[in-house]
């Protein structure tokens, strides 16, 4: 989600006014700060108001926050778009009875269990491994201190209406799962090959960051290495204001190292801040003249300009960038803009197509709405909301492959900057 | 101005310029005079030459998104500037002006940037510290285009073109003769942004008058800063240091 700002909405919960009254002012407050915020073009008028006349029974009998939220989402809902939420505490019923069945409870304990993991054929797989630790890439997770993983799937998967979200919920509930606080144990029951075997996984500490409000606090990753002698390798995890620093120490470690070409990983980036697609993608694109995309609010339209550091911390070598599914918003914008001006290729699977600037209103009853402002687009002009950035080369991610040790998507980019096809 | 650039997207509807009155064009007051009624309304050119420098605290909020966080805004004679913005969360956005075509800016998000352009052309007018007492030499043109309400005030409203082409509009309060507000597209490195801003609560302070709250208005979004102290003519009146990898950019510019 492209946010212009992180904010901590603090809840302004009206305790003088009777309670409908206040949901009312909260239902009226929402559906005029859409049509008042919203692009042109992006909402019909006549539609929108029907909307409030439809809805404005269900809205009257609404007697608390509880009840008035199914009214708002389907407000939102109507929309037909990405970044239109409402949020209290940030999680949805289905998402809040799994985590209720976590074992640590209703938020991670600080800890980071080392991997990222994907919803594949309805399981979650360990796809990516952040540190040494008991997991191989392609397990099955099975079950997290005996509580067993599979219903926590279905509950998602049949209690979730977008099949995105359910995917974004699934890998963050299991990670939440085994997020204990550091340096303590979970036991974890992962299938591999045929086996099923149980790992004592032992956490560590893990820097929290509120994503772009997907569910809740998760563990920050920024992971930089040489993955042959002259590629280096750099991933991150959100586009939020401590990866600025981390990317750019990490380029000039990797450049130390000899990195003469780089594989950016963001793969599950949910995005976060839009403007740093201008300091990060400064780096790549020395040219204070191009733009990695446009910003079309009621204001006008903002290019989003390349931000280059000093000429001689600018990279030049060749750069793939890896996205996936679950590469959101920011993180599209930063592909396709690369992509769009040549500066890079990018191999995957096709991104989420969730790409709107939003932002975070506190509402008269405590709870937080999320409303786009504008639409993101790629420098050629071509919307990604709904569409994604489409890989140059698709690979898609399998169990099997992942078991053998190896990530087909590194190995692609990786035989493309070798001169390979 | 950077803040600009980060609030554009916080439901940045554009608010209509207010609409003049029709009133006939004898009737209405020279611009120019208009800005020089605003100069000796703040307390005239000598009191506000008499000073060269001045520091302000203060916060600046976004009330819709529950953000507010601490600023402070140096100037200094004749065109010294810089302000700092620590945004909650976030880390702190700085822009400067330094003299001598030196205009910077600097946030966590999209890290260091010299401005260049129409930025630095912008950023240096608005470091002017004398600019209420310049006008005749920062504008070519001063056309007053009408009666119009602007921060609950009936004013008088002045288009006026600076040497560079840009224009912007003014809004005189038909009582006071201060500037009680200011359209224009201000210049960024990523396009123009509009700005609508309210001038509120002018108080005294070394025997001229400043505004102590400005207002900029978007849609259903506003900005507000609000100015809680203010120092005149401090004996250490410095800018912070560049930041270092501000000076690297600097040091790469003159290679």
């Amino acid at each position: 989600m492209a946010l212009l700002l992180v904010v901590s909405c603090a809840a302004k919960a009206r305790d003088r006014a009777p309670r409908t009254s206040v949901e009312m002012e909260t239902f009226d407050y929402a559906w005029r700060y859409v049509k008042d915020s919203v692009p042109e073009g992006q909402v019909d008028p006549v539609a929108w108001q029907k909307v409030y006349d439809d809805l404005l029974p269900r809205a009257k009998a609404a007697d608390s926050p509880d009840e008035l939220r199914p009214v708002l989402s389907d407000m939102l809902r109507s929309l037909g778009q990405s970044h239109y939420t409402v949020l209290s505490g940030g999680v949805n019923d289905a998402l809040s009875e799994v985590l209720a069945q976590s074992p640590q409870a209703h938020s991670m304990g600080g800890g980071d269990p080392g991997v990222d993991v994907r919803l594949l054929d309805h399981r979650a797989i360990v796809t990516h491994l952040y540190q040494p630790g008991p997991f191989q890439l392609g397990d099955a997770i099975v079950s997290i201190e005996g509580k067993t993983v599979a219903p926590w799937i279905v509950r998602l998967e049949d209690g979730v209406e977008d099949a995105w979200l359910a995917s974004a919920y699934t890998r963050y509930v299991v990670v939440q799962a085994m997020a204990a606080a550091p340096a303590e144990h979970v036991a974890v029951v992962v299938e591999r090959g045929t086996d099923t075997r149980t790992l004592d996984v032992t956490t560590t500490p893990a820097e929290m960051v509120q994503g772009p409000g997907l569910a809740g606090p998760e563990p920050l990753h920024t992971e930089a290495r040489m993955i042959s002698p002259r590629v280096g390798y750099l991933l991150f995890d959100h586009f939020l204001v401590p990866v600025m620093d981390r990317f750019a120490s990490a380029l000039a470690e990797l450049r130390g190292s000899g990195a003469e070409s780089l594989v950016i990983d963001v793969r599950g980036n949910p995005g976060g801040l839009v403007l740093m697609v201008r300091g990060i993608g400064g780096y790549l694109v020395g040219d204070p003249d191009k733009s990695l995309g446009t910003m079309t609010t009621q204001a006008g339209t903002l290019e989003l300009t390349a931000n280059p550091p000093p000429p001689a911390q600018v990279f030049h070598g060749k750069v793939a960038v890896l996205v996936d599914e679950l590469s959101a918003s920011t993180a599209e914008v930063f592909a396709a803009g690369l992509q769009a001006i040549g500066r890079a290729r990018v191999f995957g699977q096709p991104s989420a197509g969730r790409a709107l600037p939003s932002t975070f209103i506190s509402l008269p009853n405590g709870d937080i709405l999320q409303v786009a402002t504008g639409r993101l687009a790629d420098p050629s002009g071509r919307t990604i909301e709904g569409v994604g950035v489409a890989p140059d080369v698709v690979v898609p991610l399998d169990r099997a492959t992942l078991a053998t040790g190896r990530d087909p998507v590194i190995e692609a980019a990786l035989r493309w900057i070798e001169g390979g096809p | 101005m950077i803040l600009l650039v980060l609030l554009a997207a916080c439901a940045p509807k554009q608010q209509p310029a207010a609409s003049p009155t029709e009133t006939a064009a004898a009737a209405l007051p020279d611009g120019k005079a208009l800005f020089a009624r605003h100069l000796e309304a703040i307390g005239g050119e000598a009191a506000l030459r008499s000073h060269t420098n001045m520091v302000q605290h203060g916060t600046l909020s976004l009330p819709a998104q529950s953000i507010t966080g601490d600023m402070e805004i140096l100037a200094g004679a004749p065109d010294l500037y810089y302000f700092e913005f620590d945004i909650p969360h976030l880390g702190s956005v700085e822009e400067g002006y330094y003299g001598h075509g030196l205009g910077w800016q600097k946030d966590p998000m999209t890290g260091p940037a010299l401005k260049r352009d129409a930025e630095l052309e912008d950023v240096a007018f608005r470091s002017r510290f004398y600019a209420d007492a310049e006008y005749a030499d920062l504008y070519t043109s001063f056309q007053t285009v009408g009666h119009a309400t602007w921060a609950g005030e009936p004013c008088w409203q002045v288009t006026a073109t600076r040497t560079s082409g840009r224009s912007e509009t003014h809004y005189f309060s038909e009582a006071t003769g201060l500037r009680v507000g200011l359209q224009a597209l201000v210049p960024t490195a990523m396009g123009d942004i509009g700005a609508n801003l309210e001038l509120y609560d002018y108080r005294e302070e070394g025997g001229f008058k400043t505004a102590r709250r400005l207002v900029d208005t978007k849609g259903a979004n506003q900005t507000i800063l609000e100015t809680t102290s203010v120092t005149i003519d401090d004996p250490n009146f410095a800018l912070p240091p560049l930041p270092d990898d501000v000076k690297a950019l600097v040091d790469a510019q003159k290679q």
